[in-house]
């Protein structure tokens, strides 16, 4: 019987430190065994949780696409105990990552149609992975427009800001990064997400919007998608919650039946009007 | 399932058989009735109501191993699975109740898209000789929540007492196996039917709550009833209740450091208290009591329901005795569910 | 105790018709036997839920903290001792509250009456005259209602309470100070070698054998926080036992880690805890606490020349210095 419990030894192949600032950094984790690499079969949106042994758990998105191979990265904001030790780490450490979990983003419902993606700060990171997932050659096909706005509260914060640039660069994705303030040479967009969101405008025809980000992100740029016309349904927002097991049995993630860490993170509005409004 | 009878002045020959190669453990009166394990029948009380700690405790302990860590070892084998220490176990003279709280933590434990081991070692190691209620006190209420004096759920032997032996339904495989090389006489039908008309008038005898009979679960809807405040307003959001419940089975999950040794456990916690759901960025979705409180009385009659078929409650009151603030949970639910009706109108659903 | 009764349902109709206070806090008939519930009275014709009698252990300061609402409390002397500690931390507006002092004989123990009785499981328990008789286990059961008092009740100094708006007044009030000098048969509490017991000539306990009875009282706690959620003056928005950086007290119920959640506790109320029993009472696990509450209490009496909630103008311990407090931790000067 698997131990559900029991984290899955991974070494750190690489560290990046993502922000200006030094708070998120993204760990690239290779799995010690073959057969636990074959096993960790997941898809963008799901998470894991990363497991420092004597420290404690944390329930991170993966980053990383499944498109990428077999090594995974997360990128992990330094907010408390478990996270400061994770920072204190170096390359060549050892980490314990117990997943998949979650449902991730239904990939299947997404075949055929239009993602306008929009995150906010560190919440961008499953995000990337469904961006990443999207763009893979293998993949690019079965979607349709690719539409990312992406914000963060100044330039210094922006993730993956190499990549943005990479992605701007094609010309089968559009790309719109802004910051609520801008510093130092940045001469990019300035304006809050939703701003820039009513901005470009993404079509609602045949489009999913897929959200992520802070709470007051969510809340301001709910109303704009709807005046584009996307129904709830086709709004899918990853959830964050106060997490232990992560698989659904410790009680603490629950908006009303549902588990955040088992049926969601990623629910749609549609979904989360039906439950308490308790998150 | 076959009955039959098993005269008491025996038990102590069955005891022993068990002892043999399993551990007994029964309820032990020191002061309050409390589980322990005990090497005969002569430690056993089987004159009480309830255990003042539920049975739960020996399934889902209060602070449990998950992982042991040893930093002196080599990185690849620092992390391990704790060790395991189940023997095979038979509990003894356990409550109808009891032993129906534990089908209802295989759903969260065991039905689940992911299997906790910890708990399914207990449980697969545990054989449940209950043993039929034949008083009830003032706070029971299992009639009120689909579970009766003498309800089989659970359980692989049912025994219940009719004066100098014991009536015995074997309810399970399990149950069958205690048995070997005992002989169980055939009961004849007037004790059969004795038996259960003493039952059928025990349950009847139990008041039920109001309103809960017409309902199988509370409605959802009911959870912006602006009658939360009023309820919890006598709580103090400790976990007693919680603590205490045979079904409550909330977790948290802490690593624990000695030097270069440490582990992984998990140790009750509770949705009461504050700090329960609060983020790291210091958000927490029920900063208020009455969100709290009604986070476990809907967790327990509305969402255990919709994901599992049947209320988190087996109605054994402990909630109502401990509570050091005098709140009944059979008052709330009456006040729920006149909440309930007066909402939808058409009524909530049925039982 | 029928006169009492009246006056509170009296005192608590007149309030709320004059518009004095919003909301009457009292006690109601409990759930269970032994144990009567807080009671929220909102209207004046409500006032009827009120009620008074031997079970009413609880300590209603609890609800008063933090409270803004203009509040009247049916206090007996603990509670009222409690209160003042409050004022004096600042907890609760003085002007918005109405202390009503009721004169209390002392609270019944459940645990002693379950003790006597030989069951957890009584269903029934009234008061005549002097006289406890509780119903359980098939059983009626009667003894003497001194024999059943909380421990803290037999040794309190001031049942009727000193601080108050109003007082109510029966006429005779009880005299519990004779019960302190008298030894308490039942109360198994020999923790402290300096509690009142061990003047009474009952054997002390060695260090060594101290701490093991200690520890087994720890043993037991399930650590539910119920002692420390019905303390009135236990109000801190985080308890440094639920902080996890740095975990300052290890979470997972054991001898070791609970000793030191009982042992932080009793160093907190120091100089705070008046000796209500409620903790005691709140316990669903039977812990007694009360003996380390107890030193601290001596302690601080000594040293410093406080009891917490005697005198509203006395500043707390903690709170002032005087250059005659002690120094004999100073060894080396």
């Amino acid at each position: 019987m698997t131990n559900p419990y029991l984290p899955l030894p991974t070494r750190i192949e690489t560290i990046r430190t993502e922000t200006t600032d030094r708070s998120l950094k993204t760990y690239v984790l290779r799995f010690q065994n073959g057969d636990d690499a074959e096993r960790f079969r997941y898809r963008p949106g799901q998470f894991a949780e990363i497991s420092l042994a004597g420290k404690g758990e944390v329930p991170i998105g993966i980053a990383s696409s499944p498109t990428e191979g077999d090594a995974l990265a997360f990128t992990i904001n330094r907010a408390g105990v478990v996270t400061t030790a994770i920072h204190n780490l170096r390359a060549g450490e050892l980490l314990g990552v117990r997943g998949p979990l979650g449902n991730g983003f239904p990939v299947e419902r997404l075949e055929g149609r239009n993602l306008v993606i929009i995150g906010g700060g560190f919440a961008f990171t499953t995000l990337r992975s469904l961006a990443v997932y999207a763009m893979a050659p293998a993949n690019r096909a079965r979607f349709g427009r690719l539409t990312v706005v992406y914000g963060a509260r100044r330039p210094g914060l922006l993730l993956y800001r190499k990549e943005l640039e990479e992605w701007r660069a094609r010309n089968d994705i559009e790309v719109a990064v802004t910051v609520d303030a801008a510093e130092g040479e940045w001469a990019g967009r300035v304006g809050f997400v939703p701003t820039v969101t009513k901005e470009v405008a993404p079509a609602s025809d045949n489009a999913f919007a897929l959200v992520c980000g802070p709470p007051v992100m969510i809340k301001y740029t709910l109303p704009i998608l709807a005046d584009l016309g996307f129904p709830p349904d086709r709004i899918l927002l990853s959830l964050e919650m106060r997490m232990k097991c992560g698989i659904g049995i410790c009680g603490r993630c629950n908006i009303g039946p549902k588990y955040v860490c088992k049926d969601g993170p990623v629910f749609s509005l549609a979904e989360l009007k039906e439950l308490p409004q308790e998150y | 399932m076959r009955r039959g009878i098993f005269p008491k002045d025996r038990l102590g020959e069955l005891i022993r058989r068990w002892a043999a190669d399993r551990q007994i453990v029964a309820p032990v009166r020191q002061g309050a009735v409390e589980f322990e394990t005990v090497e005969s029948v002569a430690g056993i009380c089987l004159d009480y109501r309830n255990t003042r700690l539920p049975a739960k405790r020996l399934f889902f302990p209060p602070s449990e191993a998950l992982l042991r860590f040893d930093f002196k070892a080599a990185p690849e084998r620092q992390v391990a699975e704790a060790p395991s220490d189940t023997h095979p176990t038979v509990l003894f003279g356990v409550r109808p109740c009891e032993a129906r709280s534990l089908t209802l933590l295989d759903c969260v434990f065991l039905g689940n898209d992911y299997r906790d081991p910890y708990y399914a070692r207990r449980r697969e190691a545990t054989a449940l000789v209950v043993l039929a209620c034949s008083t009830t006190a003032p706070t029971c209420f299992c009639t009120s929540v689909g579970g009766s004096p003498t309800d089989r759920a659970g359980a692989d032997l049912l025994l219940t007492d009719v004066g100098d032996v014991f009536l015995v339904e074997v309810v399970s495989d399990r149950g069958e196996a205690l048995l070997a090389g005992f002989s169980l006489p055939g009961a004849d039908i007037e004790t059969i039917e004795r038996a259960e008309r003493a039952g059928a008038q025990l349950a009847a005898s139990m008041p039920l709550v109001v309103g809960l009979d017409r309902i199988g679960s509370l409605d959802v809807h009911v959870f912006d009833d602006p009658c939360w405040q009023t309820i919890a307003e006598r709580c103090l959001a400790c976990a007693a209740c919680s603590f205490l419940c045979p079904t409550c089975h909330c977790f948290d999950i802490q690593d624990e450091v000695i030097a270069q040794q440490g582990r992984r456990v998990r140790n009750y916690d509770a949705c009461m208290f504050a700090q329960f759901t609060l983020h790291a960025s210091g958000h927490n979705p029920r900063t208020y009591k009455s969100q709290r409180v009604r986070q476990r009385l809907l967790h327990k009659f509305a969402y255990f329901p919709d994901n599992f078929g049947a209320v988190a409650c087996v109605g054994c009151g402990r909630c109502i005795r401990a509570c050091p603030a005098g709140n009944d949970i059979r008052q709330w639910l009456s006040a729920l569910a006149a909440a309930c009706r007066d909402q939808s109108g058409a009524g909530c659903q049925p039982a | 105790m029928n006169l009492l009764v009246t006056q509170i349902r009296e005192t608590a109709r007149r309030l709320l018709e004059e518009g004095r206070v919003e909301l009457v806090l009292g006690f109601e008939a409990g759930p269970v036997a032994l144990r009567n519930a807080p009671c929220f009275v909102r209207r004046a014709d409500e006032a009827g839920r009120l009620t008074w009698d031997r079970f009413c252990g609880l300590n209603l300061a609890v609800f008063l903290n933090g409270e803004t609402r203009r509040v009247a409390v049916m206090a007996k002397g603990c509670d009222s001792r409690a209160i003042l500690g409050l004022l004096k931390e600042r907890r609760i507006v003085r002007d918005r509250l109405v202390i009503v002092g009721v004169p209390c004989e002392g609270m019944v123990d459940r645990a002693k009456v379950e003790r006597l009785v030989g069951t957890t499981e009584i269903e029934a328990a009234h008061i005549e005259g002097e006289k406890i008789i509780a119903v359980g286990g098939g059983k009626t059961f009667e003894a003497p209602v001194e024999e059943v008092l909380r421990a803290a009740c037999r040794e309190c100094s001031a049942p009727t309470p000193v601080h108050y708006d109003l007082l109510l007044d029966v006429g005779q009030v009880a005299d519990l100070s004779r019960l302190s000098d008298l030894s308490d048969p039942s109360d198994l509490s020999d923790l402290s070698d300096l509690s009142s017991q061990s003047q009474l000539g009952k054997p002390t306990l060695s260090p060594p054998a101290r701490w093991r009875r200690f520890e087994a009282e720890a043993a037991k706690c399930i650590r539910c926080y119920a002692c420390r959620n019905v303390c009135p003056l236990c109000y801190c928005r985080e308890c440094c036992a639920d902080q996890s950086d740095p975990r300052w007290i290890g979470a997972s119920p054991n001898p070791s880690n609970n000793a030191m959640y009982l042992l932080m506790r009793a160093l907190h109320l120091a100089g705070r805890c008046v000796d209500c029993g409620a903790c005691v009472e709140a316990c669903p696990v039977g812990v007694n606490v009360r003996d380390l509450f107890k030193r601290l209490e001596r302690e601080v009496r000594e040293r410093f020349g406080y009891v917490a909630g005697a005198d509203p103008n006395q500043k707390p311990p903690l709170a002032s210095f005087s250059m005659a407090d002690p120094e004999d931790y100073i060894t080396d000067v």
